[in-house]
């Protein structure tokens, strides 16, 4: 009965979606009804099917109607910048459920940082090195997030000299 | 008689044979005033769609007393996940033995 679209599909209304972790596995891996859910319920995604969480416009359509959503995509898609911008222009605590390339993106981090001060916990070092990051703010140039990154890895250093 | 007596209050049951709750006229009189005699019918109603379906309409839990044969039936599962969603996990699966036992409902705990 769990194979009976039409059981699912009340279930899946009733729920907002979370029904879909008891659904067959066919079903957990057919796109047209997982997308249909996701529209609703980006964070469903963590029920979805392997294949389906490695499936890029999936994904997207995940993240935007949900920034948790980030967390059950696929390591390869959890390392995607684009993916991760997504994420975290809705907020910046997605950061935490990114690989480490997007850590380390700077348009990232700073639109992360925006959302959300909080979410320099899972920025990278690496970008203390950053030119952009490490040059005096111009005013015509001023980045919204860039001096609390700055500050960030101003304390990041004292707390390496501390040690 | 007893179905006369039985469809007025379900509770006249308790003075007629035994017997009485195999029979399904009035298995279906009682369910549907008091959805937990679902419990006392006998294997075979609880498999019954007729027998089962007013007692889920009544309250979702009645579908943990029935049987394999009516979490089959798509009535029954629909009024069931129309109350409660986490019900489609006791529907009945492809190769679960018959008679074995149930997944555990997580929205009750039982």
């Amino acid at each position: 009965m769990r194979a009976d679209r039409e059981v699912v599909a009340a279930a899946l209304r009733v729920s907002r979606g979370e029904a879909l972790q008891y659904a067959t596995a066919s079903m957990r891996a057919d796109p047209n009804l997982v997308e249909s859910v996701l529209k609703y319920n980006g964070v469903a995604l963590r029920h979805a099917a392997p294949e389906l969480r490695a499936d890029r416009a999936l994904v997207r359509a995940a993240v935007e109607q949900s920034w948790a959503a980030l967390k059950a995509a696929a390591p390869a898609l959890r390392d995607d910048p684009r993916i991760v911008l997504a994420a975290v222009q809705q907020h910046g605590a997605a950061l935490a459920h990114a690989g480490a390339a997007p850590r380390a993106d700077r348009a990232v981090v700073l639109t992360a940082v925006r959302n959300d001060p909080h979410a320099l916990a899972h920025a990278a070092k690496v970008l203390c090195a950053d030119h952009e990051v490490r040059r005096p703010p111009r005013m015509r140039l001023r980045m919204a997030g860039l001096s609390q990154l700055r500050s960030w890895c101003r304390s990041s250093v004292a707390d390496v000299a501390a040690a | 008689m007893v179905l006369a007596a039985v469809s007025q209050d379900w509770s006249a049951v308790r003075h007629a044979a035994p017997a009485m709750w195999a029979q399904r006229d009035v298995a279906i009189a009682v369910v549907s005033q008091a959805w937990a005699q679902l419990g006392q019918v006998s294997e075979s109603l609880r498999g019954d769609e007729a027998v089962v379906l007013p007692a889920v309409r009544a309250d979702w839990r009645a579908l943990e007393l029935a049987g394999p044969a009516a979490r089959s039936s798509r009535a029954v599962m629909l009024a069931a996940v129309a109350q409660e969603w986490q019900t489609l996990q006791l529907a009945a699966q492809a190769g679960r033995p018959p008679g074995g036992p149930a997944a555990p409902c997580p929205a009750c705990g039982h």
